[in-house]
């Protein structure tokens, strides 16, 4: 994991101190940034606050434009305002065509262009009165700014193709399942791709994670409408276990930015696992849970598998990982064929004992892997997740007072142990 | 892909977006043009919408298919809703799956699951969009009796030409 990759100004800046003070060569230098896929001499941060305010600019450029647009120009003649509007999007786009062209430039010209694009299509239906099903509007705004978004292979045009999708998503999928969204997130990985950026590979990422789930309400409601259910849950214990895995498949990548996208991949999965085990520690939470799930033939399950099952095969060879993680990993199909098909929810209580371990053991391995491996988000996120589940369990207790004595015992001892070997393994390491 | 490649794929991308400007607009022109129109019993209600401008929110007697009948519709299905003159107004008839043969009728999507009140149906002619103070002001004038005058084309599309008082 390269987590100080994460933060390139930083060590940029930092490297350029070193090199001045002697510290460090020039040339050692350079080779420290080469690792994280960057220079001294590079100069990207004062173009970055150029970029940033000229970005904001530039959508506030489009919000004006269609706030200009929703003031209902009544008493001008239809025509004027809705081919003006078409005109901008002309004029916009082919100045900003011919800058790119000519050198690479142009994307303010065309991002506003794109909104311009967008506003034209909120004006014909304004003036037309059409309000039979406005998330099509999004739709047609999105595709239409899909192939731009490809052909420049910008980010700031991707990410407002799916700021726009995932509009479009969360309207459309009211309704019906949104079967399109395949397109927009195609043609988001493309650009992500094209332009070596790891931002927009995890934005997207989150962006199928949002629509899969979405899916899955449909697999539940069809035809009505789509239905959160309890099988969500387990859709996202395997696509968590995923994206953890491919995070660290291609952490061992070349290319600097797969290697930040893993990063950060791995970083998110690892959160996201954390938040999704929280509430397993509690009886109520977990008595819900395995209340309402449905058999083995529940789709959550399916689709959860889906994604489960090549996580084990990639925990299976991949052995980069921590232990405890790729064992999780490996046995994570197993443990939800068993939550939907044989365990009942009269054992809420053990389910949560070893969830509660299970927590626990997943702090140590943090605390222990900040130490080993001088990873302080690791370190810090194990201290937090200590003291949340002490916090949680002294309030709501397992198994009533003796229940939670038994377990904050269990818990003491078991820390106590982890602290020992720790202590007895860093002394062996001393005397070698 | 070359440099001259590459201008054709712009070039090709902006005829694109202008394709899908000429569809929505053809989209909500045609039955303006083609259409013949109809006047119907309505109420406004909720003005504002984020995206597209402040509007009036049209609601008709025939927007919601009876709870009985329902449960024969889908989210996503077409509905047709033959109208009949009476005077100078036009009565709905009960929703129905297949498109009638003759006479004037609006086409629309049902856009919500079977519910006590039974089912939403949209026609397209839902919105009258007008500055803030005009559309607050036609909420309240025409509660109670407003009359909205629509263009009806052959295959049922409707599109909204205004809105008066009874």
């Amino acid at each position: 994991m390269q987590l100080l990759g994460l933060l390139r100004r930083e060590l940029r800046s930092e490297c350029r101190q070193w090199v001045d003070d002697g510290d460090i060569s020039a040339e050692q230098g350079e080779r420290i940034l080469a690792r994280y896929g960057t220079s001294l001499e590079d100069v990207s941060d004062g173009s970055l606050a150029y970029k940033v305010l000229v970005g904001v600019a530039l959508l506030f450029a489009g919000m004006a434009m269609m706030l200009l647009v929703s003031a209902n120009w009544e008493e001008i003649p239809r025509a004027v305002p809705m081919l003006g509007l078409v005109a901008t999007t002309l004029v916009l786009n082919g100045i900003g065509v011919r800058h790119f062209l000519r050198d690479g430039s142009g994307i303010g010209w065309l991002f506003v262009g794109s909104i311009s694009y967008g506003a034209s299509i909120m004006l014909i239906a304004q003036i037309y009165h059409l309000g039979e099903h406005f998330p099509d509007g999004l739709l047609v705004w999105a595709l239409g700014v899909a192939p731009m978004a490809l052909l420049t292979r910008s980010r700031v045009i991707a990410l407002l193709m799916l700021a726009l999708a995932l509009f479009w998503l969360m309207a459309e999928g009211q309704f019906s399942p949104p079967w399109a969204m395949v397109l927009f997130l195609g043609c988001s990985v493309a650009v992500a791709r094209m332009a070596c950026s790891a931002g927009l590979m995890i934005v997207t990422v989150a962006a199928a994670v949002t629509w899969l789930n979405v899916l899955l309400g449909w697999a539940y409601g069809y035809p009505w409408r789509p239905d959160i259910e309890a099988g969500h849950l387990t859709l996202n214990m395997g696509l968590l276990a995923l994206i953890f895995m491919a995070g660290h498949r291609l952490s061992a990548t070349t290319s600097v930015y797969l290697r930040r996208t893993a990063t950060l991949l791995s970083l998110w999965a690892l959160r996201g696992y954390l938040l999704l085990l929280l509430p397993f520690t509690f009886t109520e939470f977990c008595e819900g849970y395995l209340k309402e799930l449905e058999t083995v033939m529940d789709p959550g399950l399916w689709m959860g598998l889906l994604a489960a099952i090549p996580a084990a095969w990639l925990a299976l060879r991949n052995r980069s990982a921590h232990p405890l993680s790729r064992g999780l990993v490996m046995g994570l199909p197993l443990v939800m064929v068993l939550l939907h098909g044989g365990i009942s929810e009269s054992m809420a209580v053990p389910v949560t004992v070893l969830v509660n371990l299970l927590v626990l053991g997943s702090a140590i391995v943090l605390v222990q892997q900040g130490l080993l491996k001088g990873l302080s988000q690791y370190f810090y996120s194990g201290v937090a997740l200590l003291l949340v589940l002490g916090m949680m369990r002294y309030v709501d207790l397992v198994g009533d007072y003796v229940g939670g004595s038994v377990l904050f015992l269990l818990a003491a001892g078991i820390l106590f142990l982890a602290a020992h070997y720790w202590r007895d393994r860093q002394g062996g390491a001393g005397h070698e | 892909m070359n440099n001259r490649q590459r201008k054709f794929a712009f070039v090709a991308a902006i005829l694109f977006q202008l394709v899908i400007m000429a569809g929505v607009w053809v989209n909500g022109f045609y039955p303006l043009w083609l259409g013949e129109e109809v006047r119907l019993k309505t109420r406004p209600v909720d003005p504002r919408d984020l995206f597209r401008g402040n509007y009036a929110r049209l609601h008709y007697d025939f927007d919601t298919i009876e709870p009985g009948a329902s449960a024969d519709f889908r989210p996503g299905d077409v509905v047709y809703v033959p109208l009949v003159r009476h005077g100078d107004l036009w009565d709905p008839q009960p929703a129905q799956a297949s498109r009638p043969e003759s006479g004037v009728f609006l086409r629309g999507r049902v856009t919500s699951r079977p519910w006590r009140s039974g089912s939403r149906v949209t026609f397209g002619i839902e919105a009258l969009f007008a500055p803030k103070e005009k559309a607050l002001a036609l909420e309240k004038q025409l509660r109670h009796a407003a009359v909205a005058v629509v263009r009806v084309a052959p295959n049922g599309r409707a599109a909204l030409v205004s809105v008066n008082s009874e």
